[in-house]
């Protein structure tokens, strides 16, 4: 038995070496500053480079929002103000040219100073195709001379025209009431005109004119940004933001034992049990978005080919169930494509009506009086599965039989793009939100790569008609139409709600709002 | 004699690893799911897609991009990730270190742990102390090793507080991950080595030897320990493969950037040139750690090596 025991101990003493060994090569937690540290549990993994040229993903994009800036900014209301000019550019009659003027004294972080030329450099570095930037393709039919440039037949883009270090004009292919907007977005930032050659640009350096500069990145694993005392706004009161690559779950338990500040959360079940929980309920903080989650038809497949089919599914959804049961209250049922708060907004139209006698009656016109076989596809990772879920039961009641194939995200968007998809969930959120965001998916040829394929020159004509239409009042108007023809009249989308954002938010963080841009570098933290 | 083996054993590698490549070059054609539409989200047009796969030469014959992918592999050039922008391989050795630091410590846990549970089962078998040992065993086999790694995080991050839950930079931010891999296989181990322990220790030569008066440690170390070792080596290969596999869950659910998640990663993004990186790597790997197995195999027991070479 002695010997026994001595085995044991051995055991245990070996293993405890051994922890202990590999736990110590870990680095020391720094020491607390004055400005204090706040800390963003995220998924990362797609989070390999910070240069949001390449990217659509949301971490990325949250990180540039604290260290690049574009032009234009936008405040949480959705108000345009000039952010690196010096007032809001001046436009021709024609509408076609736009006069810039750049503010003075900005500085890099490396500080070097912002001039005319690393805007028109920017602009270049995103529509070479060396540069495989995913934005590229929203700029070459907006910018005179951008496709020129990118198909290697000019030198330079031809619209963009630098007339000093501090003024320079952008000219339009066609007036675009958008453009404004567009800019605003972030993946418009401004780099050094260096950024273009730059060994390691994204990955070892990454230099912008934000509140806050880069201090170290580990690819998909951790960035931490610092604050950048030249800050041409007034530098900020946080000495440093950090991101932290969790996944979700891992990622509540480290916001329940305090080691992160924020986290987003996207399941609703989640969400409503922080909701009813005494010690977390006031940690949850919500953010409105600008979004729509609609069902997507594909137009060329049958039997969403026919108009009648479309309606009948349409109203066959009960979106006030949804919203209240399955989201237990956390969005809004939708009446129309475009969300509350975008230009054209339509606040007195009736909500969808949930008939599904009358879908029976519709899908019987169209020539199904046994009711139709349809199939949904999903990914494997979309929040809004559960919401096909329900339906799949939910339609039984108006004769439409629903089948859910799920594939991964890859999968999805190649059958997607291919148009072989004949109905999902669109979740569509703009990061520009202008009405034209939204309602020029539905165009040709745009509608194809939501294997939707809605053609109708009459709703292209209108949609040319918004972007080049100066009067608000009558933009607007324009763009209610076009809301109520895609949705009401030829039924190419079934919109379902317009979602909410959720974080859970440690209550220290002071001056923390969202909406348009994730503001971390104006949080505060207090005692 | 053994040169000649081992030269054998390593050209038998080779050809698997020029076969994992067009293996690998074919599935990565053949998956639904194109890079470029993937890179490009939801928000492009047809003449920017085809700028981008003229670019990376995806408009070029497969047999010319697959000499190409073999040849630039072969000098270990897997091209620069697309969404990172860096070179594959710096990418992958970046993941490796954090693997293959947690993949050692959990085998050498596993080892330890799973031996010495065997061992004192197999010495004290049928007894109080082998049966509780082997339920424990049961049930670290049973367990599957993210739901492990998920309990180990409640117990020991949120609810003791006393270890980081995920991420590799705070102090102590190994042990969850080498612990979850660890006690899963210790619990394997320690069956497999009780067995074989069993086994050997019915074995005439044993009681011979007992009866010319060998001390109790020296049977089992010196005739007992030697004589299983062949299987339990069998299986500890399989564990450092096993532990490779693991990784990619435990890195998942503990935040580790290692060459699991890596991996995990090229693929839900269609990252192709490191898709292609991780796999080839990966499967050197493996067959690295075969070829050492068999070796071993030879050193062991010499009739592994005759029964070869005739």
């Amino acid at each position: 038995m002695k010997r026994l025991r001595m085995a044991i101990a051995l055991l245990l003493i070996f293993a405890l070496a051994a922890m202990t060994a590999c736990g110590g090569a870990g680095k020391k937690e720094g020491t607390k500053k004055t400005g204090g540290t706040v800390t963003f549990g995220t998924a990362m993994d797609q989070f390999g480079n910070m240069d949001i040229h390449y990217t659509t993903a949301a971490a990325p994009f949250q990180a540039a929002m604290q260290m690049t800036e574009p032009l234009i900014g936008k405040d949480p209301d959705g108000n345009l103000f000039p952010l690196l000019l010096d007032e809001m550019p001046e436009v021709s009659e024609d509408g076609l040219t736009y006069s810039f003027k750049l503010k003075s004294g900005v500085k890099f972080h490396d500080g070097s100073l912002l001039d005319s030329g690393d805007v028109k450099a920017t602009f270049e570095k995103m529509l070479n195709p060396k540069n495989l930037s995913v934005h590229a393709g929203s700029i070459t039919t907006l910018i005179k001379g951008a496709a020129e440039y990118a198909d290697g037949k000019a030198d330079s883009i031809s619209g963009i025209e630098v007339k000093d270090d501090q003024n320079f004009t952008i000219t339009l292919v066609s007036p675009n009431a958008s453009f404004l907007n567009f800019l605003s977005a972030w993946q418009m930032s401004i780099y050094p005109a260096e950024a273009a050659t730059m060994d390691g640009w994204g990955t070892k350096v990454f230099i912008g004119t934000g509140p806050y500069k880069l201090k170290e990145f580990e690819p998909n694993s951790k960035i931490v940004m610092e604050r950048f005392d030249d800050y041409h706004g007034g530098a900020k009161k946080l000495d440093s933001i950090v991101f932290q690559n969790m996944t979700q779950n891992t990622a509540l338990m480290e916001f329940e034992a305090g080691n992160i500040d924020l986290t987003e959360v996207k399941d609703t079940a989640i969400i409503s049990s922080y909701l009813e929980n005494e010690e977390f309920k006031d940690n949850i903080v919500m953010i409105e978005q600008l979004g729509t989650i609609a069902l997507s038809f594909n137009m060329k497949m049958k039997p969403f080919d026919n108009p009648k089919v479309r309606e009948a599914i349409s109203i066959a959804i009960d979106r006030e169930t949804i919203v209240n049961k399955l989201l237990k209250g956390l969005g809004t049922p939708a009446k129309s494509f475009l969300p509350k708060g975008v230009l054209g907004y339509d606040e007195d139209l009736e909500e969808f009506k949930y008939d599904p006698e009358r879908a029976k009656q519709l899908l019987k016109e169209a020539g199904y009086p046994d009711g139709i076989d349809v199939e949904a596809i999903t990914t494997d990772t979309a929040a809004t599965t559960f919401i096909l879920q329900y339906l799949a039961e939910a339609f039984k009641e108006a004769n439409i039989r629903m089948t859910i194939q799920t594939y991964d995200a890859a999968g999805f968007t190649d059958i997607r793009n291919n148009g072989k998809i004949p109905m999902f969930i669109l979740t569509w959120v703009s990061d520009v939100g202008d009405p034209n965001d939204f309602m020029s998916l539905y165009s040709t040829p745009m509608s194809q790569f939501i294997s939707n394929f809605y053609e109708n020159s009459e709703y292209d004509a209108q949609l040319q008609k918004g972007l080049t239409e100066t009067d608000l009042e009558k933009r607007a108007e324009l763009y209610r139409q076009l809301d109520y023809k895609l949705t009401r009249t030829d039924y190419a989308c079934a919109p379902i709600y317009h979602p909410n954002a959720f974080m859970l938010v440690s209550k220290k963080i002071k001056n923390l709002r969202m909406e348009n841009c994730f503001r971390l570098f104006d949080a505060e933290l207090s005692e | 004699m053994m040169i000649k083996y081992i030269i054998s054993r390593i050209m038998q590698s080779i050809i698997v690893l020029i076969g994992v490549t067009l293996v690998t070059f074919i599935l990565v054609n053949v998956v639904p799911g194109d890079a470029v539409s993937l890179m490009l989200a939801k928000r492009t047009d047809q003449a920017t897609m085809d700028r981008i796969r003229h670019e990376l030469g995806f408009d070029r014959p497969y047999t010319e991009q697959y000499l190409r992918f073999l040849g630039n592999a072969v000098r270990g050039d897997f091209g620069n990730s697309y969404f990172e922008k860096t070179p594959v391989t710096e990418m992958i050795l970046r993941g490796l270190k954090y693997t293959v630091r947690i993949a050692l410590w959990a085998l050498l846990l596993a080892l330890a742990l799973g031996l010495g549970a065997g061992i004192v089962s197999a010495y004290f078998h049928n007894s109080l102390l082998d049966r509780v040992i082997m339920f424990f065993s049961t049930l670290g086999i049973s367990a599957p090793v993210f739901w492990l790694a998920l309990l180990f995080q409640i117990f020991f991050g949120l609810k003791l507080k006393v270890l980081p839950i995920s991420g590799v930079d705070k102090p102590g931010s190994f042990i969850l991950p080498v612990l979850t891999l660890g006690i899963t296989n210790a619990a394997s181990i320690a069956r497999i080595s009780r067995t074989s322990l069993l086994e050997i220790i019915s074995q005439d030569y044993i009681r011979t030897a007992k009866a010319k008066g060998a001390g109790e440690l020296r049977v089992v170390f010196k005739h007992v320990l030697k004589n299983a070792a062949i299987p339990i080596v069998t299986f500890a290969g399989l564990v450092v493969r096993g532990l490779l596999g693991g990784s990619m869950l435990v890195e998942t659910v503990f935040s580790i950037p290692g060459f699991g998640s890596l991996m995990v990663s090229s693929i839900l993004t269609r990252d192709i040139p490191l898709m292609q990186g991780c796999v080839v790597y990966g499967a050197t790997i493996f067959v690295l750690i075969n070829l050492l197995v068999d070796l071993a195999y030879s050193a062991l027991d010499p009739r592994v090596r005759l029964v070869k070479e005739t």
